[in-house]
C-alpha cells in the first residue's frame, strides 16, 4: 500500500495486538473501514462526532487518492474545538488521518473508557506527536 | 461410512453417465447443424447416411471435456485450486486452522489430512477439491478466517472434509468440468450460428437436394439439434445442482456428526450468510463447489431448483433442530422436522454408522453458544443406549481483533512481507515495496536494519 | 451331457457363494483394520500431548516463579503416563495428567502476562489440539466399533463372522470427565 500523501510504501505497526498503516515518511495514519469503530467501541457517538464539523472548513485541503482503489477521497470535518479534516474513501475502503489527527480525534471523539485505552495506545505509539494540529500545518503548507 | 460412500458413488456414476449422453448429444447436435450433408452410403441395396458432421462433433464435444478432466485429474487439487486463486500454506502460517483441519480428519477417520489452502479475498467461503481422500484439499477464505470463531470454523472446516470422505470432490470437479463444456460448446455453436448462418452454405449446394423429402429430414434434424443445443446446457445445470443439493446437507450432517456440535456449522453459516462479500472470481461451474454458493451471494436465495445449495436458513434450522444429539439419525430427524416427514434423503445406510450420540457442550468462552448448547444438552451426559461424546476442555478464544490481526499477518507473510520486532513491544510489518535499508521504531527511536526479501 | 450341465450349475453356485463370502470377509477385515486405525490414532494423540508438555513448563517457568509444586506434579504426571504400561493402568495416568493440566491452566489465570505471551498462546493452542484431537480420535474409534459391530451382529454378515471368529470390539466408554478408564480392547 502507498502513502497518499507521499507515495512510500507504508509499514503495517503492531502494538499490543492493535494494528494501523502508517507512512514512515509523514507519519500519516490508514484506518481500514471499520477498524475506527474496532478502536472506539461504540459506532453510532462516533459516527455523529465525525461528521459533526462544517465541511467549508475541508476545501483548503488537497484531495488525495484512496491507497487501496485510487478513487479521489472525500474530505470530512469532525466536531469538536479544533475540527479536524481528514479523508474518506468514497468506496468505503477505509480512512486517511494525517500526522496527529487520529489522535487528536480520539481525545475529542470521546469520553469513555475504550477510547481512553486507545488514546494512552496512541500516546504510547507516537510519543513525539504532542500538539497535533500545529504539525499538520507545517506537514501540509 | 462404506455404504454411504458406495450410494454416493452409484449415483455419482449415473449421472455421470447421463452427463455424458448430453454432452455427446450437444456435440452431436452442434456438427451436425454445421455440416448436415452426408453422403450416401451404398450399403448393399439399402442407402444409408452417414452423417459426419454429427459424429465429428461428438468427437470434438468428447476431447474438449476428456483433456479437461483428464488435467484436473492428474493435477488432482492443484488445478482446481490455482483456478480459485488459493494459495497453499504451511503450518506455522495458521497454526490454528491447521490444527481445526487435523482434527476433522482424524474425527472423519480420512487416511491423512487434506493440504490447507487459503483465498485472498475478503468474503467468507470454503470449498474442498481433490481426487480422493489422499489427494485432497482444502481451501478457505482470508475473511473467513478472521471472520470465524473456532468452533465456527471448525464447523466449516468439518463440512469441507465431509465432502472429501463422502467422495464428492472428484464427483463435483468432474461433473463441473462437464456442465463447463456443454455451456462452452454450445456458446461457440450460437456464435457460429450468428455469424456464418448455418442456412447460407446452402449456397453451395444444388437446390435440388433440398426439396426433396430427404432435405425436409435434414430440416427437421436441424431442428433438433437446434432445441437440444439450447436445452442441454440447463438440463446439464439442474441435474447437477439436484445432485450437489444433495450432498451439502450430507455434508451438513456430516459437519454435525464430526464436531458432535451443529451449532458451530449453524452460526458459522448465520455468519456467512450475513457477510454477503461477493467473490466474483468464481466461475459458474466452480460455485457449486463451496459451502455457500458465492454467485447467489447476498441475494435471498429462494428454494429454487437452479440453486446449487439449499437456502442456508433452511440449512441453518436444520442443525438447530438436531436436539442436542450429534449423529446422522439425529439430523435426518430434523430435517424431517423442518421439511416434513419424508424430506430427509439420508441413506438408511448411514443412519446405522454412528452411535446415538450427544452434542457437546460449546466452549466456556461463547456465553451465548453455550447457553444454547447446555439447555439442549447436559454436559457429558448422553442418552442411556448411547455413547457418550467425550467432554473437552474449554479452547482459548482468540479475539475479533487477534483473529483479524493473525489473518492479515497471514496474508502478508504470503505477499512477502518483512517482519521486525523492536524491544519497546512495537512490531513493525514492511511490504515488499519498501527499499529503505533501516527503519526507525515510531515508539522507541531504535533503528532497526531491514532484512533482506525472503 | 445332462450330468455335465448340473455339475457346471453346482460348480457356478459355489464359486457365487464364495465370492459372497470373500466380498463379506473383506469387508469385515476393512472394518476392523479401521477399529485398528483408530486405536492407534487414540495413543498417536496421547504421545504427542506427553512431548508437548517439556515445552509448556518451560515457557511458563520464567513467569510462573512461585508455582514450584504445580510444575512439579505435571512433570511428575507426564512422566507417570509415559512410562505406564497396560490399559488400566495408562487410563489412570492419562487421566492424572489431564487433572494436573486442568489445575495448572486455573493457576494460569492469575498471570496475564503469561496468558499474553505470544510463545504461550501457541503451545496453548496445540495443547488444546491435542486435547481436541484426543477427545475426537476416542469418537472416531467409537464409531469405528460401531460400524463393526453392526456388521458383526447383522444377517447375513453374521454367519461369516462366526465362521471366521470375528469377535466385537468394546465402546471406549467415559462416565465423566475425568477419564476413568481405558477399556480392553481385543484384536482377533
Amino acid at each position: 500500500m502507498e502513502c497518499p500523501v507521499c507515495k512510500e510504501p507504508m509499514l503495517v505497526i503492531e502494538y499490543e495486538g492493535i494494528e494501523l498503516d502508517l507512512c514512515d515518511a509523514c507519519h500519516g495514519v490508514w484506518l481500514d473501514e471499520g477498524e475506527l469503530e474496532l478502536l472506539l467501541g461504540d459506532h453510532e457517538m462516533t459516527h455523529g462526532f465525525l461528521t459533526a464539523g462544517n465541511p467549508a472548513a475541508a476545501k483548503k485541503e488537497e484531495s488525495r487518492p484512496c491507497p487501496i482503489c485510487d478513487a479521489v477521497m472525500g474530505k470530512a470535518v469532525t466536531g469538536g474545538k479544533t475540527p479536524v479534516v481528514y479523508d474518506y474513501c468514497p468506496h468505503e475502503h477505509g480512512l486517511w488521518f494525517d500526522r496527529g489527527e487520529l489522535l487528536s480525534i480520539l481525545e475529542q471523539g470521546s469520553s469513555d473508557g475504550a477510547a481512553a485505552a486507545v488514546v494512552q495506545w496512541l500516546r504510547h505509539v507516537f510519543p513525539d506527536s504532542s500538539t497535533p494540529q500545529t504539525k499538520q500545518e507545517t506537514l501540509n503548507p | 461410512m462404506f455404504e454411504l460412500i458406495r450410494q454416493n458413488k452409484r449415483r455419482s456414476l449415473l449421472l455421470m453417465g447421463f452427463m455424458l449422453l448430453l454432452l455427446l448429444g450437444v456435440g452431436f447436435a452442434i456438427g451436425f447443424a454445421v455440416v448436415p450433408a452426408s453422403e450416401p452410403l451404398d450399403m448393399g441395396g439399402a442407402t444409408l447416411y452417414l452423417p459426419w458432421g454429427g459424429l465429428l462433433g461428438m468427437g470434438v464435444a468428447f476431447l474438449v471435456w476428456g483433456v479437461q478432466a483428464l488435467a484436473a485429474y492428474s493435477s488432482g487439487d492443484r488445478l482446481l485450486m490455482a483456478a480459485a486463486g488459493a494459495k497453499k500454506i504451511q503450518k506455522q502460517d495458521h497454526p490454528r486452522l491447521f490444527n481445526v483441519v487435523e482434527e476433522m480428519s482424524i474425527a472423519a477417520q480420512l487416511p491423512k489430512p487434506p493440504k490447507v489452502y487459503i483465498i485472498e479475498d475478503m468474503s467468507l467461503n470454503a470449498f474442498a477439491a481433490g481426487r480422493d481422500p489422499n489427494h485432497a484439499a482444502v481451501a478457505v477464505t482470508a475473511g473467513l478466517l478472521s471472520k470465524l470463531n473456532r468452533d465456527q470454523l471448525q464447523g466449516v472446516v468439518a463440512h469441507e472434509i465431509a465432502h472429501i470422505a463422502n467422495r464428492d470432490v472428484l464427483f463435483m470437479t468432474m461433473a463441473g468440468i462437464m456442465v463447463g463444456s456443454i455451456i462452452m460448446l454450445t456458446e461457440v455453436f450460437f456464435r457460429v450460428m450468428w455469424y456464418s448462418n448455418i442456412g447460407a452454405s446452402r449456397r453451395y449446394r444444388s437446390r435440388r437436394s433440398s426439396r426433396d423429402g430427404e432435405g425436409a429430414a435434414k430440416l427437421i434434424l436441424l431442428v433438433v439439434a437446434l432445441i437440444l443445443a439450447i436445452v442441454a446446457p440447463l438440463l446439464a445445470q439442474l441435474l447437477y445442482f439436484a445432485c450437489s443439493r444433495q450432498r451439502e446437507y450430507l455434508a451438513d450432517a456430516g459437519g454435525a456428526v464430526y464436531t458432535r456440535y451443529p451449532e458451530g456449522l449453524a452460526s458459522a453459516l448465520e455468519t456467512i450468510s450475513g457477510n454477503p462479500g461477493d467473490k466474483k472470481s468464481v466461475s459458474k461451474a466452480m460455485a457449486p463447489m463451496y459451502i455457500v454458493n458465492p454467485l447467489e451471494a447476498g441475494q435471498r436465495a429462494i428454494s429454487s431448483l437452479t440453486s446449487t445449495h439449499p437456502p442456508i436458513e433452511e440449512r441453518v434450522r436444520i442443525l438447530r433442530s438436531m436436539g442436542g444429539g450429534g449423529s446422522f439419525a439425529d439430523y435426518a430427524a430434523a430435517w424431517n422436522k423442518v421439511d416434513g416427514a419424508g424430506a430427509a434423503r439420508i441413506p438408511a445406510s448411514a443412519l446405522a454408522q454412528t452411535a446415538p450420540v450427544a452434542a457437546r457442550a460449546a466452549n466456556a468462552q461463547e456465553p451465548m453458544a453455550a447457553i444454547t448448547a447446555a439447555a439442549a444438552a447436559p454436559v457429558g451426559q448422553a442418552s442411556k443406549t448411547g455413547v457418550p461424546t467425550p467432554s473437552r476442555r474449554a479452547t482459548p478464544e482468540a479475539t475479533p481483533r487477534q483473529r483479524q490481526r493473525d489473518t492479515g499477518d497471514l496474508l502478508r507473510r504470503m505477499n512477502k512481507f518483512r517482519f521486525i520486532n523492536c524491544d519497546c513491544g512495537i512490531r513493525i510489518k514492511l511490504p515488499p515495496e519498501y527499499a529503505k535499508p533501516k527503519v526507525k521504531c515510531v515508539r522507541c527511536g531504535k533503528i532497526h536494519e531491514v532484512p533482506r526479501q525472503p | 451331457m445332462g450330468a455335465t450341465v448340473i455339475l457346471l450349475v453346482i460348480l457356478a453356485i459355489l464359486v457365487v457363494i464364495a465370492l459372497w463370502i470373500v466380498g463379506i470377509f473383506n469387508g469385515l477385515v476393512r472394518l476392523r483394520n479401521a477399529v485398528k486405525n483408530a486405536w492407534s490414532q487414540i495413543d498417536v494423540q496421547l504421545k504427542r500431548r506427553h512431548d508437548l508438555i517439556p515445552n509448556l513448563v518451560e515457557t511458563a517457568k520464567g513467569y510462573m516463579t512461585h508455582e514450584r509444586e504445580t510444575f512439579e506434579k505435571i512433570t511428575q504426571a507426564r512422566n507417570l503416563a509415559q512410562k505406564a504400561s497396560g490399559p488400566a493402568e495408562q487410563g489412570a495416568a492419562e487421566s492424572g495428567l489431564s487433572q494436573a493440566l486442568s489445575n495448572f491452566f486455573v493457576v494460569v489465570e492469575n498471570y496475564p502476562d503469561l496468558k499474553a505471551n505470544e510463545n504461550f498462546m501457541q503451545i496453548q493452542e496445540e495443547l488444546t489440539s491435542t486435547e481436541n484431537r484426543i477427545g475426537f480420535a476416542r469418537q472416531a474409534y467409537n464409531d469405528a466399533v460401531m460400524v463393526f459391530n453392526n456388521k458383526i451382529e447383522m444377517f447375513p454378515s453374521n454367519i461369516v463372522a462366526g465362521m471366521f471368529n470375528f469377535t466385537k470390539s468394546d465402546f471406549f466408554e467415559i462416565e465423566d470427565a475425568a477419564e476413568r478408564e481405558v477399556p480392553k480392547v481385543s484384536f482377533s
